[in-house]
This record gives structure tokens, C-alpha cells and sequence, in this order.
């Protein structure tokens, strides 16, 4: 056939997304829910991409999760989704010929790494295997390309099930100053579910479509007041209006957002800090109006036999959560502390450094302005002498992959797997100290 | 809790008897929220009073000729006393919804076993189904069944934290548990109107929930005051 493929396979194991490839590739083949779901429907569970398929009807799935606040608790339900990732889209028919370099969450407890190594070997029956995990990768790949040598940086991982800051240092994780939160997309999601059903219609069982809804139309605020002032507005003065339409089995069978034109009206907002309204009105009148008053009569009344929810407040006080989780009643502090406290728990001499380089990666990151609100919120807990520089990864459900692809084409990789036999030998604890962590 | 069964509690009212000396009728494992409605009132009406005295020894006996206090001590089980003691209806339902925001299905999830016959029905004939089929298969006690659930669902994450039993290491070792980052250094938390999401600044008195003006508090008394807690 031509191109011929490593025999490393590297997995990100995430908890709502599984990404799978061969190393030294740019892109994962397969970018799959990470879950089994079965429609009320039917008996028959469906696995991973099955659930992304055109025809998959969504509403209404109970789906079975394998990792649980971030740890693989459920390896059986894990097997089917490894299963036909590598049958099916990878199409590997031979696994001992291949090594796996997998990535694991920090602090997995020993328990869980065995029953993972049990997986990985007696399950699957790789060659040998690899662990890393996650900032090292997203260090190593930034440091890649980056134009000065990057000695140290700090990962702030947005993920499903948490979120982590992590300082990394040349290619090794720090783990005594790692901080974590415990809120994810999960929960955003969650919480998001609970509002419309709140407010609107009854979703709680519909996690994917809200998911997609919160994707589509969730971004983060950068003056909450203004903002809560904006959407008690009515009519067509509320620019942050904006509604999702459920699908009905029939004409559609996913989710989508009504008017995406009238959904992106808020990108007009200035930057809060003023307080323009003729500005905005003259905006409006350029995008979002559309001339006929007709067609914006149609849209502002809600068809509830479409099975529609209209969004105001809900779309930026749901990422509004990982910014003060206080105001859900959760006693955590927020991502800018949980940095500065990350920053803070490492030798003074690495302060400056990492707050300079500061990496953003996991797929909540992907609210619009997330960068700009952590600068605005990070910039008066830091030392005035320090500079905060903010990066984003330009694919963060993806960086940590690619980090991972980076350290499979490396020479040195082979040296750092564990194979089968030596695993065999001396068992899973001694093999897994060899990894660091 | 104290090693005797029974803590002594003095209340300082007029002697309603608020609870008998026997036991309730259902004690509960766990605090839960309580289902009797009368119990729930008493709950309400008398809940500061007795948040003052969870404390075993005897104070305040004699405060003075005017107020009359009933001296008798009452004895309350174990269980009671936790579920009031620990969280009252209010913040019980705040911790509910929080762990909610933790899982992956919100409604009870259907056993594999109906599946074959009972396809798309709703949750009580579902019920009626399995109590049915029950008696017709040989009967499990109840030990049993809750034996054959606990090793078939999977472990949590929270039991498998417990077992590493992560705070035996030492302090300079860092753990999951330590990685946490703590409480805020910041307490002060704003409340938003669960009607319409603007800032609340007004409390519900029956259920304790926030609105942010009269007219979001109509709706809530209308549609959802009190639906979980009475």
C-alpha cells in the first residue's frame, strides 16, 4: 500500500473524548465520544462513533461512562469502546506487533494502573507499552514549536472531568505543585441541563444534545453585570437571545441552533468596559436585524411544538462557573487562584518563567474570550515585576495527542516502554515506577 | 456522637412533644431528606431552637425566673439527631445538586433483565413489570439481590480513593487529595434568581431559594416552590 505506518498507536484516553492514531501523524484517526449509549428505544448498545453517525437518533440515551471524575474505574465498558476503536476505525489486526503509548491522568492510584496494565497486556495483548501524561505532552509539543528553547510552562488542562494546572519543567511534570479542580465539561454540561430544565423544557437526559448546545452557544463574559443587564433587554435590544432546536426524529435528527446569525449578535459587544448602547444598536442594525420584520416576529415567538428552548443569561453564567465555582455553592476557588496557587507551591526562581508561559489546552477552552476573562482575572493576583502571557493551543482537544504522536517518533521512545514480557516478569508495580509518576 | 445510644436533649419550649421516646417508624441510614410532612413542619418551626442545643451536657437550665423551661430531658435516637443535626432540608438539597452535577444519567437507570418484553414503558409500569415477574421466578430475599447488585455495578471512583488510602503517606508526597486546590481565599458568593438568572437578591421563606423580584417570585411560588422538600 505504499505508506508505511509506525507501530505505535498512541491513545489519549480522555473522559468525554477518545483520541487514537499511529505516532508520528499529525492528526488522530479516530476522535470518538468515549462512552456506550443505548437509545430508549433499542436494546442494542451503541459504541463510541456509532453514537456520531448521521442516522444515531440521541435523544434520550443513557449512556455508561468507563472513566469516572477522570479515572478508568470500569474496564469492561472500556474494552468495548478500545475494541472497536482498534478493530474497526484503526483496523489493526495484530496488536503484539504494536507498542501503545497511553495517557493517563495524574495521580492514577495503583489500583486503577493495574487494572489498566491488565487491560493494556492481557485483554488487548500489546508488545509494550508506554505511560505519559498530559501536560509533558502538551510541554513537548508547544516546545516543538516554539521559536526559543521553553524551559518550563505551565499547562492549565480545561478537561471532561477536571481541570488541572500543572507546572512542567524540561519534559517532567512537577507533581507537587500540580492544582485541580473539580469541574469539567461534565459539569458544565450538567449544569447547563439543569437550567434550561429549569427554565424551559425538561433535558436532563439528553447530555449529547446539550453538549452541542453548549458548544455552539456558550461563551464566557467579560463584565458579568453588563451582560445580565443586556439579556433582561426583550425584543430585538436583547442581542444575547438566541434559540436551540431539539430534534424531533422526523425532519431532523440532530440538534442545531436556530438563526446562527442572530446567536453571534453578541460579538458586537464591545469589551465591556464602556457602556455603548447607540454603538449597539447601529451594529445590530447591520448583522442581526435582516430587514424584514416579519421574519423576526417568527423568531422571537418560541414554537413549543418544535420542542425549542430559547438561551439568554444561561450562555455565559454556565462558563461562568469555572471562573468562581463560589456561586454554585461549591467550595473551591477559581482557575485564576488555582494558577496563582500552582505557580505559588514551586521554587520563587520558576514564578516569572511560568507565568509567562502559560498554556491553555482541553476542550472548555474553546469558550470564546476564555483567554482574555483569565487575563483580566489573573493579572491582580500576580506580582506587578512578572509578565502573564496566555497562550492558547490552536487545537486543544487535540494538543495533547499530537504531544503524544511528538513523543512516539522520538528515537528515544523505544527505550521507554515496558514490553510484555518484562511485564509478565516482574508485574505491573515494578513497571510502572519506571514511568515517574 | 457520643457512645451512649441516646443523646440527651433539652428543649426549651413549651413541651410539644416533638418526638416520641420510641424510635421512628423508618430510621434511615443516612441523613436524607425527610418525607413526613408533619415532621418537616415541626422541622421548620423548631430547627433553630434545637441547633443551639446538640451539645450534651446541660446549659443554660436556669436562665432567670420568667422563663419557664421544661427541665425533662429527651432522649432522641442517633440516627435523628444526625439528620438534624448535620444539614437541615435546605442545604441538603444544595448538596444534592451538587453531586448531581457529577454524573452521567439523570434519571434511575433500567435493569438489563426487563429489557426483552418491557421495551418503552414508563418508569411505574416498569415497576409493576418487574414486581410482577418477580413472583413468578424464585424469590430473592432482599439480602440477596442487593448482594448480586453490589458486585455487579462497578466501583466508583470515590470507593477506589478510599481504599489507596492516601492519607497515611507522608506530607511530602504529593496525592490526589493534596492536588485539590482549596476553598477560595474570597468566600463571598453571589446568588442568581433560579426563575430567570439575573442577580438575586431576595430569599424564598418557605423553600429558600433566590429570585430577583417580585414577579420571578410569583412564577416560583406557582410552579416550584417546595416540590422537593415537602
Amino acid at each position: 500500500m505504499g505508506m508505511e505506518r509506525s507501530s505505535v498507536v498512541v491513545l489519549d484516553n480522555g473522559g468525554g473524548i477518545l483520541k487514537a492514531g499511529f505516532g508520528g501523524e499529525t492528526d488522530p484517526v479516530a476522535v470518538v465520544p468515549n462512552c456506550i449509549g443505548r437509545p430508549p428505544s433499542s436494546k442494542k448498545w451503541l459504541v463510541g462513533d456509532q453514537l456520531q453517525a448521521d442516522d444515531a437518533d440521541v435523544t434520550g440515551v443513557s449512556l455508561r461512562r468507563p472513566i469516572d471524575r477522570g479515572y478508568l474505574i470500569n474496564p469492561e465498558v472500556q474494552r468495548e469502546v478500545w475494541d472497536r476503536v482498534f478493530r474497526s476505525l484503526l483496523n489493526l489486526e495484530d496488536l503484539s506487533q504494536s507498542s501503545l503509548l497511553l495517557v493517563e491522568p495524574l495521580f492514577n492510584p495503583p489500583s486503577l494502573q493495574r487494572s489498566a496494565d491488565e487491560l493494556v497486556f492481557e485483554e488487548f495483548g500489546f508488545g509494550s507499552l508506554c505511560v505519559a501524561d498530559s501536560p509533558s505532552l502538551v510541554h513537548l509539543y508547544e516546545a516543538s514549536r516554539a521559536q526559543g528553547p521553553a524551559v518550563a510552562s505551565l499547562v492549565v488542562d480545561c478537561g471532561f472531568s477536571f481541570t488541572h494546572a500543572a507546572p512542567v519543567m524540561q519534559n517532567l511534570t512537577l507533581n507537587y505543585g500540580v492544582k485541580r479542580m473539580d469541574l469539567g465539561g461534565k459539569a458544565l454540561t450538567n449544569y447547563l441541563k439543569e437550567l434550561v430544565s429549569y427554565r424551559s423544557l425538561n433535558v436532563m437526559d439528553e447530555t449529547l444534545l446539550i453538549d452541542h448546545a453548549k458548544e455552539q452557544l456558550c461563551f464566557v463574559s467579560l463584565d458579568l453585570q453588563h451582560d445580565l443587564r443586556l439579556s433582561r433587554k426583550s425584543g430585538k435590544e436583547n442581542i444575547l437571545k438566541c434559540t436551540y432546536v431539539l430534534p424531533d426524529g422526523v425532519t431532523h435528527t440532530k440538534g442545531f441552533v436556530k438563526d446562527l446569525n442572530e446567536a453571534r449578535r453578541y460579538l458586537s459587544l464591545p469589551d465591556g468596559t464602556t457602556n455603548c448602547t447607540t454603538d449597539l444598536a447601529s451594529k445590530m442594525g447591520e448583522m442581526g436585524g435582516q430587514g424584514d420584520t416579519d421574519k423576526a416576529e417568527d423568531r422571537r415567538k418560541v414554537d413549543l411544538t418544535q420542542n425549542e428552548f430559547v438561551l439568554t443569561n444561561e450562555r455565559f453564567l454556565v462558563p461562568e462557573m469555572l471562573f468562581q465555582p463560589v456561586d454554585l455553592g461549591m467550595n473551591q476557588a477559581g482557575l485564576a487562584e488555582c494558577i496563582v496557587r500552582a505557580v505559588n507551591s514551586c521554587h520563587p526562581y520558576l514564578h516569572p518563567v511560568l507565568f509567562q508561559n502559560i498554556i491553555l489546552t482541553g476542550g472548555s477552552t474553546l469558550f470564546p474570550r476564555f483567554a482574555q476573562r483569565l487575563e483580566r482575572e489573573l493579572r491582580p493576583l500576580v506580582l506587578d515585576a512578572y509578565e502573564v502571557k496566555i497562550t492558547c493551543q490552536e487545537n486543544p482537544i487535540l494538543g495533547v495527542w499530537r504531544g503524544g504522536s511528538l513523543l512516539a517518533s522520538s528515537p528515544e521512545f523505544e527505550s521507554m516502554c515496558v514490553t510484555k514480557a518484562e511485564y509478565e516478569e516482574i508485574g505491573s508495580v515494578r513497571c510502572r515506577r519506571r514511568f515517574f509518576h | 456522637m457520643s457512645a451512649d445510644p441516646f443523646i440527651r436533649i433539652q428543649i426549651r419550649s413549651k413541651p410539644l412533644v416533638l418526638f416520641s421516646s420510641s424510635p421512628p417508624p423508618k430510621p434511615k441510614p443516612k441523613p436524607v431528606l425527610l418525607s413526613k410532612r408533619a415532621l418537616a413542619k415541626t422541622l421548620l418551626v423548631d430547627c433553630s431552637n434545637l441547633r443551639k442545643r446538640q451539645t450534651t451536657t446541660m446549659e443554660d437550665e436556669n436562665t432567670g425566673p420568667f422563663r419557664r423551661t421544661s427541665s425533662r430531658t429527651r432522649k432522641m435516637a442517633t440516627k435523628m439527631s444526625a439528620a438534624l443535626a448535620n444539614t437541615d432540608n435546605r442545604t441538603q438539597a444544595a448538596l444534592a445538586r451538587l453531586e448531581a452535577l457529577e454524573s452521567d444519567n439523570a434519571g434511575p437507570e433500567v435493569l438489563e433483565v426487563n429489557d426483552d418484553e418491557y421495551d418503552s414503558m414508563d418508569d411505574d409500569d416498569q415497576v409493576y413489570a418487574q414486581k410482577k415477574q418477580a413472583k413468578g421466578t424464585k424469590r430473592k430475599t432482599r439480602q440477596a439481590k442487593a448482594l448480586e447488585n453490589a458486585k455487579k455495578a462497578p466501583r466508583s471512583f470515590m470507593e477506589v480513593l478510599n481504599e489507596a488510602n492516601l492519607e497515611s503517606l507522608p506530607p511530602h508526597v504529593p496525592s490526589y487529595l493534596r492536588a485539590a486546590v482549596g476553598p477560595p481565599t474570597a468566600a463571598s458568593r453571589r446568588h442568581f434568581c433560579t426563575v430567570c438568572g439575573n442577580i438575586a437578591n431576595y430569599t424564598c421563606v418557605r423553600c429558600g431559594v433566590r429570585f430577583c423580584s417580585c414577579r420571578c417570585q410569583v412564577i416560583h411560588n406557582d410552579t416550584r416552590c417546595l416540590k422537593f422538600i415537602a
